[in-house]
């Protein structure tokens, strides 16, 4: 095919058609109208006689072509409880976290309990009281942060502090993760 | 007078272990009239901890109640010497 300027190559298809007994109008206005309709974002435009052609009117209509939405694709159960497997064969890590967590009563476990004082504590923290009430830390810079944080410069006490946060953030990583599973997989099967 | 000395050691041992749970309490500030739940920002798992030591450590078997009275060195160190006493 002969590359030509859009001007020309609209005149010359005008007039072609024109021949053949279908008058577009002005080949000005049809190349104004393709201009105008490649400057938005449709992606293509049909120059065609208007519908009372055969009548013998000179005109055209311009037609667009319209972007489909791309929505999301469905996610089946399937697919997100395979993904929910393979997550968390691969990352345990995220439930015993979040078991770490899990508020204890401190009267059950026979903790101090004072007036005003929280009444829940949680595994992590029991564990160091046990085992490691003066694991400190001891890099002073850290310390001072850990202490303006937590409140504690103990180490179980700053895990036992921020493992709730730690396991809310792992439990959006967590959806983040298989929803991404999930929709991989599925475009996948879709491609 | 023994027993003053006795409950002198006992109040000494009792501070060190509070210092050294907390952490970030220096020595010199701690007394036996110190109330570590009004006089110093400790959050409570750190007042937790340390109670849990004495407990431990001194073998004791508080009441609810007890646990709940306790706000100064002076009466944790009473708790442990009335414990002392019903075992013997």
């Amino acid at each position: 095919m002969q590359e030509k300027e859009l001007s020309d190559a609209v005149f010359s298809t005008v007039h072609e058609l024109q021949r053949d007994g279908v008058n577009l109008g002005p080949s000005s206005l049809v190349a104004f109208n393709l201009r105008s309709s490649m400057m938005t974002s449709c992606p293509g435009t049909l120059i065609l006689p208007s519908q009372s052609w055969t009548t013998g009117a000179i005109a055209h209509e311009v037609i667009n072509g319209v972007r489909t939405n791309s929505s999301l694709p469905e996610t089946t159960f399937e697919t997100l409880w395979e993904c929910t497997k393979e997550h968390y064969a691969l990352t345990a890590t995220s439930a015993i976290t979040a078991s770490a967590g899990i508020p204890i009563n401190k009267t059950a476990v026979g903790a101090w309990v004072h007036a005003g004082s929280s009444r829940t504590t949680n595994l992590a923290s029991l564990i160091g009281m046990r085992f490691f009430p003066r694991t400190l830390i001891r890099h002073p810079t850290a310390a001072r942060m850990a202490k303006a944080t937590f409140g504690t410069i103990r180490v179980f006490g700053v895990i036992g502090r921020g493992i709730p946060f730690v396991a809310a953030g792992l439990a959006v990583f967590d959806l983040v993760s298989i929803g991404l599973c999930a929709y991989e997989a599925r475009n996948a099967k879709q491609s | 007078m023994q027993n003053k000395a006795d409950r002198a050691q006992l109040t000494q041992e009792v501070i060190e272990l509070f210092v050294s749970v907390i952490g970030f309490i220096p020595r010199n500030n701690v007394t036996p009239t110190t109330n570590f739940i009004r006089d110093f920002d400790i959050i409570d798992d750190d007042l937790t901890c340390f109670m849990m030591q004495v407990k431990w450590q001194y073998k004791l078997k508080p009441t609810p109640e007890d646990w709940a009275r306790i706000e100064t060195i002076d009466e944790v160190v009473d708790l442990i010497l009335a414990e002392q006493l019903i075992k013997t």
